[in-house]
């Protein structure tokens, strides 16, 4: 019967912490993240004409999720941009400008870029990190006088080997620069001839 | 930081009944950390805190020389939370799961041979705590039981030859990473979704079925001094199978991702694997190893996705006791050949998918399973092992080894690591190893 008694004490004893672990949980909140990247603005602005300003936009609107819509637009034939790249939070309340972060760790960082020789000539950034190696948020490019449509691929790499960029070619992105890709986006660039001067003929 | 608290508890209650019981507790708190931006990298990325309790209680009987069995019953409770904090949204939601199983066995055990057969019924809740959306909490819970049972039976032919058979019924409710994956793995680089997603979007009308399993396996082994054969055959049907597989690419803002989708399907198996140990002069022996499986999905008529290939493994060891100084000395030279799994799906490159319509993909993720690369070629690999003790005094004694995998740095993938889509498997790998014994 001691025994018996023994046994039964180890089941209650058993059974009762078993059931401490039943209190509700409380209800989980939604993470806020902060390193999401949700939408990427280029903004081209030509050198000599302040107004042809053309945005295209990648945006995603819940981070890894459901797919990207993209905004393309159109450049001029011969033309000179100033390229000016803005990297956004829109979950965060306002809404959080990661390019702030980027410049910010300036030499964990590197835009890369890439395009085919019938769209682009003359690439170079314009702006660098502490150790003047490139950044690439602010850059240049001419469009070639006889481009025809292409892509253009915007890749944000965090903790690039700046070191193993390309002299001839730094802003091509290679699998021995590693780091981790924070954004990788394809642009499709169309393209039209300049405007030609409106002359006025006086009689 | 890992926390572990246990307490078991034996009574003999009779000479022939004996009842245990285990009660065990543990804790973990469990953080990773990741390269992350703006100064983050020393909060973690996933941080988890997992507790989980059981209670065992086995009562366990004999009735006279030849028979013995007994009841038991096992409990198990488990709380898995996610600390809230880092930044990133979770890969595992937050749940509660609580088992009961409940088992009785008996076993006769006789001079020539030996039978067993039991039965257990098993019941699982699981509660969930997950957001749809990222932003709205929704709070599903599933209950899963099933009845599973064996019978099996010994027989000593000869003083070297003993036959086996057991016939299995058993099931397995799915797991929380089979039901609610998402997103992006950063380690394999594949985006998957578990069973209770459609199209990228949690769909909580899903009624996610048990994997069920019959399984036969007849097992020969021949044991003499010199020799040890042991051979198993097996067939095995599973209601309602659990795989992952290739099913979409998503454009994401980090790029492109193939997109993997748990799936279920009825599925045959058919197994050999033989062992065999042969000592073929003194202290010089060598050891082989065949595995080979069939695998078939029965619902479609076709191959299933992630079946291991044919593989054989020799290996030969050269173990003396002594050799000079070093005790328990050893050399040993393996080699494994790991054939092409030409049973694997047909194969729809990533590059033809990116350009088609929802429609198009959808034709063909109906037609049938399919693989974004072939299978790998097939490859042999070959090890080499050595190692022995050295005593430094009565007491202290330092254990050496020194080891060599893929010798000849031979380029291979492996059909059932994911990494295969991006890159080889690892090259030549030295390992040195030491203990130090006090």
């Amino acid at each position: 019967m001691k025994k018996m008694n023994q046994i039964l004490w180890a089941m209650f004893l058993g059974s009762a912490l078993v059931f401490t672990g039943c209190d509700d949980d409380a209800d989980p909140e939604p993470e806020n993240e902060p390193e999401l990247i949700t939408t990427i603005n280029v903004t081209f602005t030509n050198t000599d004409d302040a107004d042809d300003e053309v945005t295209f936009t990648a945006s995603d609107e819940d981070g890894d999720g459901m797919g990207i819509t993209y905004e393309n637009g159109t450049l001029t034939r011969g033309a000179t941009y100033d390229i000016e790249i803005e990297v956004l939070n829109e979950t965060e309340t306002p809404v959080e400008d990661v390019t702030e972060e980027i410049e910010e760790e300036d030499d964990e960082h590197q835009i890369y870029f890439g395009f085919p020789t019938t769209l682009f000539e003359d690439f170079s950034y314009e702006n660098t990190d502490g150790n003047g190696d490139p950044l690439g948020t602010e850059a240049q490019v001419t469009v070639v006088e006889e481009a025809t449509q292409g892509s253009f691929i915007v890749i944000i790499q965090h903790e690039p080997n700046k070191e193993a960029n390309s002299d001839t070619t730094p802003w091509v992105y290679s699998d021995e620069i590693g780091g981790e890709t924070d954004a990788n986006v394809t642009f499709t660039v169309s393209v039209q001839d300049a405007e030609e001067p409106v002359t006025v003929v006086r009689q | 930081m890992h926390h572990l608290c246990k307490v078991l508890l034996q009574l003999t209650l009779k000479d022939n009944l004996t009842l245990s019981a285990q009660y065990s507790f543990q804790f973990n708190r469990r953080s990773e950390f990741d390269i992350r931006r703006g100064g983050r990298s020393n909060i973690p990325a996933l941080d988890l805190s997992l507790a989980t309790q059981a209670l065992d209680l086995d009562l366990e009987h004999k009735l006279g020389k030849n028979w013995q069995g007994g009841i038991g019953l096992n409990t198990s409770l488990q709380d898995n939370d996610n600390i809230p904090g880092t930044g990133v949204r979770p890969i595992v939601p937050n749940y509660n799961r609580f088992t009961q199983g409940v088992y009785w066995y008996e076993r006769f055990i006789g001079k020539r041979f030996d039978l067993e057969a039991g039965i257990r019924y098993d019941y699982q809740y699981l509660e969930v705590a997950t957001f749809v959306n990222r932003v709205e909490l929704v709070k599903p819970d599933y209950q899963f039981s099933n009845a599973s049972f064996t019978l099996g039976g010994t027989y000593y032919w000869s003083k070297y030859l003993t036959l086996q058979t057991n016939l299995t019924r058993a099931w397995r409710p799915p797991n929380i990473s089979e039901l609610f994956s998402q997103g992006l793995h950063h380690g394999s680089g594949i985006i998957e979704e578990g069973l209770l997603y459609e199209n990228g979007q949690l769909n909580l009308e899903i009624n996610p079925e048990n994997e069920q399993a019959y399984k036969w396996v007849n097992t020969l082994t021949y044991q003499d001094t010199r020799f040890v054969l042991e051979a198993s055959a097996y067939y095995n049907y599973i209601r309602n199978f659990i795989f992952l597989s290739p099913f979409d690419t998503r454009l994401t803002i980090r790029g492109a991702f193939p997109v993997f989708t748990y799936q279920q399907t009825d599925a045959d198996f058919f197994g050999l694997d033989i062992n065999g140990q042969y000592e073929v002069y003194k202290n010089f022996s060598s050891r082989s190893k065949v595995s080979l499986l069939y695998a078939r999905d029965i619902v479609r008529d076709d191959v299933i996705i992630h079946m291991p290939p044919y593989r054989f493994d020799q290996s030969f060891t050269y173990q003396p006791k002594r050799l000079g100084k070093i005790k328990k000395p050893y050399f040993t030279l393996q080699s494994i050949y790991t054939a092409r799994q030409f049973r694997a799906p047909r194969v729809v490159p990533i590059s033809d998918i990116t350009g088609l319509t929802n429609q198009q993909v959808s034709d063909i993720q109906a037609e049938s399973v399919y693989d974004f690369i072939g299978p790998p070629s097939d490859y042999w690999l070959f090890n080499w092992q050595m190692g022995g003790e050295f005593s430094l005094s009565e007491e202290q004694s330092l254990q050496v080894g020194f080891s060599v995998e893929n010798v000849f740095n031979i380029a291979y993938r492996d059909y059932l690591n994911r990494f295969r889509y991006y890159a080889d498997d690892l090259g030549r790998n030295f390992i040195i190893r030491l203990q130090y014994n006090f």
